[in-house]
C-alpha cells in the first residue's frame, strides 16, 4: 500500500507540473482493479489540483445533489467517477434534508449558471406524511397511488420554477421497494400489490419528468434490482448516520452518474470497432473454415451467439459498427454469406478492416472513413497484445478488457454506458443502420465510373419543411454537432430554437434526405432571419454523413424559395471561419454569392436573387411540406 | 493489544488524513482536530476493513477512543 502511494504521489506531482489529458486522468480512475481508490481520491484532494486555474471550463463538471439523508457519503465516489471519465469536478452539496427549502430559496450554491446538474435524492418516505407507512393496507391501493402522485406534482411544482432560470440538467431518483411485501405471499393477489405500488409511482414520476425539459429519471430502482436492495442498503449505517445506502452501492450509484455526465459534456461514443475471431465466434476462420468456426450449440459456441446478441442490440439502438480484424476479406464474407447462425449480417457494418495491418492503423482509417473523431471509438478484441498496441498507440480510443470468461461478455456489453445518449430520438436509434448504408453508397460510388451517372442511380429526395415542436431536438443536436459543412457554427438551445419557430422574423427549415440505399434522416438546417429589404442566412450547416451530394444545393434553393415568398430579393449571409469547417469554405462564392465585406473572423457574401439564379440538382427531386 | 493499538493509529491517520503526531497524546476521537460526525462512519468503516470485524449496532456505542476500541477490537478478535 505504502509503496502504491508513493507511486500515486509521484503521478500527482508530475500532473501538477503538467496538466494531464483526459484520457491519462481517465487511465487511473478508471482501472478495472480498483484497488486504493479511496486513497487516490484522498491524495487528488490533498493535491488541490481540481482548483488549478489552466483547466478549461469544457474540462470541469459541476455537480448539485441535495435532498434526504447524509448524502456527504457520496462525495469521494462522485470524485472517482467524474475523474474516470478525465472531467474535473467540484461538488456542492446540499443542507442536511433541506430539499424543499433548497428549491424554493433557489440557493445560489446549489442552483447557479454554472452547475451542469442538480441530482435530487428523494424517499417517498420522503414526500409522504410518516405515518402512511404504519399502514401499509392503506398506503397500497389506488388512494394511495394517488396521494403519492400528488406529493411528486408538489415537488414537480418546484423543479418548473428551478427550470425557469437554471440551464443546467435536472436528475431525480425513482422509487424502489426495499422490503419482502408487507403482505407475504399474498401481495400477488390484491389489486394493488407491493411492487405494482411503487412502479405505478415510478410511472407517473416519469410522466412528469418527460414534461420537464432537461430533465431525467435516475434509475436506482433498476439498479437495487440488479444489485440486491439488501446488499444496498445498510440498516446499521442508516441508524448510525441516515447514511442512505451501503458503501458498495454508493459505488454502483456513481458508476451509473457516468453516462449522464458525458452526455451533459457530449463525450458520447458512437463506434464498436469488433475483432472477428474469437470474438464474433469461436475458432480462427482463416484455419478452422466459414463451416469450423464455433457458433454453437456446445456452450461455448452459445456465449458467442449472445455475445452477437448483445451487439445487435447496441447496433438497433443506433451504435455504429465496424470491423477490425487480422484475416483475409473473402474468407469473412464467406462467413457471413455462409452462416446463418450468424446473428450480425454484413451489411451492419459501416467500415471493415480485414488485412494484414496493425489494428491501430486500422482504427484511424475507420475513423477517418465513416467521418467520426478517433475519440468516438470503442475498440473490442479478445486478443490483450492487440489491446494494448491499440490503446498505446491512440489513447483516445477506448479500449475494453473483456472478462475472462466469455460467457460473461454480452452481460459486460449490455452494461457498458459508453455509449449510452441522454435522449434517444428516431434518428438516434438509426445511426448504425445509416452509417452502414453508407458503406454500401460509397462502394456503389466506386463501382460507378461516372459521378453523374451515379448520381441519378442514387435517386436521392430532399424533404423540406419548416421546424416543428417534434423536430427540435434533433435541430438543435445537428447544430449542437455538425462542425464540418457548418457556415456559422452557432449553437442553439431548444428554447431559442422554438422562439424562431414561433418568430415572423425567422425562418427555420429543416431538410431530410433519402436515396435507394434508405433513409438519412434529417440532416440539414437552415436558419433565416428577415430584415426589411435583405434576408440573412444565420445558419446553414450539413451533417458530415449526407455531404458530396448536391443536398446542400437542394437546400439552397429551397431557402432563396423562401426568402422570395415573403417578397425579398437580396440574401446576405457571414462565414465564420473555424479549424473544422473548411468543407463548407468554398460554396458561398461557388453558387455566385459576392464577398462584400471580410476579415480573417467573418466574410459577408450577399446575392440578389433576381440577378443570380440558385438552382436544383438535376439528380435531386425535391419534396415540399 | 500494543499492536492493536498501532493499526487503529494507523487507520485514524488515512481516514482523517492527519499525522501520527496529532493522534499520539490523544485517546478520545472528538479530541482529534479533523474528527468530525461525518468522517467517524468512515473510521468506524475503516476499522471494519482493517481488522474483518462487524461492529453491532450496540458495539459502536463504545467506539470513541482509542482505548475502548483496542479493548472491543481485541475482545472480537479473541
Amino acid at each position: 500500500m505504502e509503496k502504491e502511494n508513493n507511486k500515486l504521489s509521484e503521478v500527482i506531482e508530475q500532473w501538477q507540473k503538467e496538466l494531464p489529458t483526459r484520457y491519462q486522468m481517465a487511465s487511473l480512475f478508471d482501472a478495472a482493479t480498483l484497488g486504493n481508490w479511496q486513497g487516490l481520491v484522498r491524495a487528488w484532494g490533498k493535491s488541490q489540483l481540481g482548483e488549478d486555474p489552466r483547466w478549461e471550463r469544457k474540462q470541469k463538471v459541476n455537480i448539485s445533489i441535495c435532498g434526504f439523508g447524509t448524502l456527504q457519503y457520496l462525495q469521494p465516489y462522485i470524485v472517482r467517477a467524474s475523474l474516470a471519465d478525465g472531467f474535473i469536478p467540484q461538488i456542492n452539496i446540499g443542507s442536511y434534508n433541506q430539499l424543499f427549502q433548497e428549491l424554493a430559496t433557489q440557493n445560489q450554491q446549489i442552483i447557479n449558471d454554472t452547475v451542469d446538474l442538480v441530482w435530487l435524492f428523494c424517499d417517498l418516505e420522503n414526500l409522504l406524511p410518516p405515518e402512511k407507512f404504519l399502514d401499509y393496507s392503506a398506503l397500497l391501493s389506488e388512494n394511495g397511488i394517488t396521494q403519492a402522485s400528488k406529493a411528486i406534482e408538489n415537488l414537480i411544482h418546484f423543479l418548473k420554477d428551478t427550470r425557469k432560470n437554471f440551464n443546467g440538467l435536472i436528475l431525480i431518483n425513482d422509487f424502489f421497494p426495499t422490503l419482502r411485501s408487507p403482505f407475504g405471499i399474498a401481495d400477488s393477489g390484491r389489486e394493488v400489490s407491493y411492487s405494482n405500488f411503487f412502479s405505478s409511482v415510478n410511472n407517473e414520476l416519469q410522466k412528469f419528468i418527460r414534461d420537464l425539459p432537461y430533465s431525467g429519471v435516475f434509475p436506482i430502482s433498476g439498479l437495487i434490482g440488479r444489485y440486491g436492495s439488501e446488499r444496498a442498503i445498510d440498516r446499521r449505517l442508516q441508524l448510525l448516520a441516515d447514511c442512505p445506502f451501503s458503501e458498495g452501492f454508493f459505488f454502483e450509484i456513481s458508476q451509473e452518474l457516468r453516462p449522464y455526465l458525458r452526455g451533459i459534456k457530449g463525450t458520447i461514443r458512437k463506434v464498436l470497432v469488433l475483432d472477428l475471431d474469437n470474438t464474433l465466434w469461436g475458432g480462427v476462420v482463416g484455419e478452422d473454415g466459414w463451416n469450423g468456426i464455433n457458433l454453437g450449440p456446445d456452450p461455448l459456441g452459445k456465449a458467442f451467439v449472445e455475445f452477437q446478441k448483445a451487439i445487435l442490440g447496441l447496433y438497433k439502438r443506433g451504435t455504429v459498427l465496424a470491423i477490425n480484424s487480422k484475416n483475409n476479406l473473402e474468407d469473412i464474407q464467406e462467413v457471413f454469406q455462409k452462416r446463418d447462425d450468424m446473428i450480425l449480417k454484413l451489411e451492419f457494418f459501416a467500415a471493415i478492416r480485414a488485412n494484414w495491418d496493425d489494428k491501430a492503423k486500422n482504427c484511424y482509417e475507420i475513423s477517418k472513413e465513416i467521418n467520426v473523431g478517433l475519440d468516438s471509438l470503442v475498440f473490442w478484441d479478445d486478443n490483450p497484445a492487440e489491446r494494448m498496441l491499440v490503446h498505446q498507440a491512440i489513447e483516445e480510443i477506448y479500449v475494453i478488457d473483456p472478462p475472462e470468461d466469455i460467457s460473461g461478455w454480452a452481460t459486460y456489453l449490455q452494461n457498458i454506458s459508453l455509449f449510452d445518449s441522454l435522449h434517444l430520438g428516431r434518428e438516434d436509434m438509426r445511426r448504425g443502420e445509416m452509417y452502414a448504408e453508407n458503406r454500401q453508397r460509397k462502394e456503389a460510388e466506386v463501382s460507378s465510373t461516372d459521378l453523374n451517372s451515379y448520381y441519378h442511380s442514387l435517386s436521392l429526395k430532399v424533404e423540406c419543411s419548416g421546424g416543428t415542436e417534434k423536430t427540435l431536438p434533433r435541430i438543435v443536436s445537428l447544430l449542437g454537432r455538425t462542425n464540418q459543412f457548418n457556415l456559422t457554427t452557432k449553437r442553439y438551445t431548444e428554447q431559442e430554437i422554438n422562439r424562431f419557430i414561433k418568430d415572423t422574423k425567422w425562418e427555420v427549415r429543416c431538410y431530410s434526405a433519402e436515396d435507394c440505399f434508405g433513409s438519412y434522416g434529417l440532416v440539414g438546417v437552415g436558419l433565416i432571419t428577415f430584415g426589411e429589404n435583405t434576408a440573412f442566412l444565420d445558419s446553414f450547416l450539413l451533417s458530415c454523413r449526407a455531404m458530396g451530394k448536391g443536398i446542400e444545393d437542394s437546400m439552397l434553393y429551397d431557402i432563396a424559395a423562401c426568402v422570395r415568398k415573403v417578397g425579398l430579393h437580396t440574401l446576405t449571409a457571414s462565414f465564420l471561419p473555424t479549424k473544422k469547417n473548411v468543407p463548407i469554405q468554398s460554396f458561398l462564392p461557388d453558387k455566385g454569392f459576392m464577398e462584400t465585406r471580410g476579415d480573417g473572423s467573418e466574410i459577408q457574401y450577399s446575392i440578389d436573387l433576381t440577378d443570380k439564379k440558385i438552382e436544383n440538382p438535376s439528380h435531386i427531386e425535391i419534396i415540399n411540406f | 493489544m500494543e499492536e492493536i493499538k498501532q493499526r487503529v493509529i494507523q487507520v485514524l491517520c488515512t481516514t482523517l488524513s492527519v499525522g501520527e503526531d496529532k493522534i499520539s497524546n490523544v485517546d478520545k476521537f472528538t479530541d482529534i482536530e479533523s474528527w468530525d460526525s461525518l468522517n467517524h462512519l468512515h473510521i468506524l468503516l475503516g476499522l471494519e476493513k482493517e481488522f474483518g470485524v462487524k461492529f453491532d449496532i450496540q458495539e459502536t456505542a463504545n467506539i470513541s477512543a482509542i482505548s475502548n476500541v483496542s479493548e472491543l477490537i481485541q475482545r472480537k478478535l479473541n
